[in-house]
């Protein structure tokens, strides 16, 4: 499980992969986050309960939803409990604090080119975000 | 990711073309404006490929379109015009982007650069004092859920009558700063949340506010009309609706996924979602993405009031009585419906601009009447070491671009490599001795926005001019930027 910053033009991109489609959601909230910035010790725990139509929509809205969290509380997370069903449901619990310094304000997570390509026991996702 | 160069056809020294057939897919042909350097650079990224893609809209006319600023985006490529037919067109959230109207707003002065040279530390401390930015959060401007919704709806004249401004401001606003058919119960209670403390708040990424000197007047007639002067201090605001239009990009990119289901399309990129426009998902879109749009036009408004009070509370004011006009304001990323003419034929369009900004012409009526003899204002800001122009529009950009623009340099270095090469710290010391002001929100921010990752705006502007769809009216020169 891992992920690393690629180039983009215009904006911010991460691939992240992982041995689980899990582990692969982990792995792009905390390439995301670390673009936006680190958290302080963890404080708080939210919620979510997300479903969506396939796997990469699911994908962009975990982000888009944490970036949503993220924006509103002025938080960074990095503590994650996830559980995705059936590649289209996820529940998660997220832990995290108050950023202890903003690196990047994102404005959301983009569907361009988005894929999860999965190769053996292994799964990969670039993304792009808009900054 | 590169697209084959000899798949361009070259019209012209200012203008190439792809054909419809290029893919099978494309409804029309692309073509791109530029010069031969522009071409191969935008070959090299994943832009063109991206324009080939907007060929694809349901319902597209004439050419998808791409300005000599384009550079590789997601969905649409920055720099960007498509426009749909109303009737059975579409419209895509993904041809408008995330910061619905983010967008330019020229402020003039009564006073030379020369004059407050001598103060610029101070000055720039009281214009960055005086606007929220960056990384921090809110502004000074909350608002109710009632109030929030008169700003959505009312736009930069909800903000004027709201005490955050002078009548004459609106009037020189793109739309007189206010769309009509944006309807607040269509942006989402949440976008709403992230939206209603950030009023006066300029933002981060590439946003700023400048001081720039009028370096260069190339047409007197109309920048007297536009009260633009040889040494005068002007100011540049570059902001957008902030994380409320996000919120609503996001919405309606989620929500239309299961639209493009429905409609079967065959989508080239899952970002160009889109869905009919005369449909009830398209008619909220543009209702909401309208309210977006007018709450950017507030958001720059109470920024110019704020900056007015930043300068009178200034010892300055006191000995130049400073005070700022707005030149105008422009819109760069917005999808709205206009009338054009197509094949000798008036037809209502959907236009959307990614990147770009509209351009009429002298003598149309949606350009206020003190320019219209001139043509509207096209304001182009380059990087904040070189310069930014005002340019004036040409009827050739109503006739081939949908009275459309370029909407700044465009970006050449993706933001990382700009960091890899850049020493924020050094640059700040270089645009010190160039005579340019920095105040930054992180030296991170500062180095992926320095000159360098940025296209020659000169070169851009000479591709528009070239073409015919803008003329020179003025060169601006930056003496103090604050990014956000």
């Amino acid at each position: 499980m891992g992920f690393e910053e690629i180039g983009h033009t215009a904006d911010l991109s991460i691939r992240a992969w992982g041995s689980t489609l899990d582990e692969l959601f982990v792995a792009a909230a905390r390439g995301m986050f670390s673009l936006i910035g680190e958290a302080g010790p963890p404080i708080s725990a939210r919620t979510l309960e997300l479903d969506a139509p396939d796997s990469e929509a699911l994908l962009v809205d975990w982000l888009n939803e944490l970036l949503y969290l993220s924006d509103r509380h002025e938080e960074s997370y990095s503590g994650y409990d996830l559980r995705i069903d059936g590649g289209r449901c996820l529940s998660a619990e997220v832990r995290g604090g108050p950023l202890k310094r903003r690196e990047a304000r994102i404005k959301a997570a983009t569907y361009h080119g988005l894929a999860i390509e999965r190769e053996n026991d292994s799964y990969t996702a670039s993304v792009i975000f808009d900054t | 990711m590169a697209f084959n160069v000899s798949d361009l056809k070259r019209i012209d020294q200012y203008r190439y073309e792809i054909p419809a057939g290029y893919t099978e897919n494309m409804r029309v042909p692309a073509r791109l404006y530029a010069d031969e350097d522009i071409m191969a650079e935008a070959a090299k990224d994943r832009s063109l490929e991206q324009l080939v893609n907007v060929a694809w809209l349901p319902g597209i006319v004439g050419f998808a379109l791409a300005m000599p600023d384009v550079h590789e985006g997601y969905g649409f490529p920055i720099g960007g015009v498509a426009a749909t037919d109303m009737t059975d067109g579409v419209i895509s959230p993904g041809g408008v982007g995330y910061d619905i109207n983010c967008g330019v707003r020229l402020l003039s002065s009564n006073v030379d650069a020369d004059q407050v040279r001598p103060y610029l530390p101070r000055l720039m401390d009281a214009v960055a004092g005086a606007v929220p930015a960056g990384m921090g959060r809110g502004g000074d401007v909350r608002l109710r859920s009632g109030k929030l919704d008169d700003a959505l709806e009312g736009g930069a004249q909800w903000a004027i009558q709201a005490g955050f401004g002078e009548a004459a401001d609106g009037d020189r606003c793109e739309e007189n700063g206010r769309i009509g058919r944006a309807r607040a119960g269509a942006v989402s209670p949440r976008a709403k949340e992230r939206g209603k403390d950030q009023l006066g708040t300029l933002g981060s990424g590439n946003h700023f506010l400048e001081l720039d000197e009028v370096a260069e007047v190339y047409d007197a007639e109309a920048a007297d009309a536009f009260g633009l002067s040889p040494g005068q201090l002007v100011l540049q605001i570059h902001s957008g609706s902030r994380g409320l239009g996000h919120q609503v990009c996001t919405d309606f990119v989620r929500s239309f996924q299961s639209v493009v289901q429905r409609e079967r399309y065959q989508l080239p990129d899952r970002e160009l979602v889109c869905a009919p426009i005369a449909s009830e998902e398209g008619q909220d879109y543009l209702a909401a993405m309208s309210a977006a749009a007018n709450f950017a036009w507030a958001n720059r408004q109470i920024m110019t009031h704020l900056l007015r009070r930043a300068f009178e509370n200034e010892l300055l004011e006191k000995l130049l009585k400073l005070h700022l006009s707005v030149v105008y304001d422009v819109a760069h990323n917005v999808a709205k419906v206009e009338r054009h003419q197509v094949a000798g034929r008036v037809r209502e369009l959907c236009v959307h601009r990614k990147g770009a900004t509209r351009a009429f012409p002298p003598g149309h009526e949606a350009v206020p009447a003190a320019y219209r003899r001139i043509g509207q204002p096209v304001l182009v800001p380059g990087d904040m070491g070189r310069a930014s122009y005002v340019l004036r529009a040409r009827q050739e950009a109503m006739d081939e671009t949908f009275g459309s623009c370029c909407h700044g340099a465009g970006r050449a270095l993706s933001r990382t490599a700009a960091r890899n090469r850049v020493d924020a710290r050094e640059l700040r010391r270089d645009l010190g001795e160039q005579g340019v002001e920095v105040r930054a929100g992180s030296l991170k921010g500062l180095a992926e926005e320095a000159p360098v990752a940025y296209k020659d705006i000169h070169q851009v502007v000479d591709v528009v001019v070239g073409a015919g769809l803008a003329a020179k009216v003025a060169r601006l020169r930056p003496i103090g930027v604050v990014k956000g």
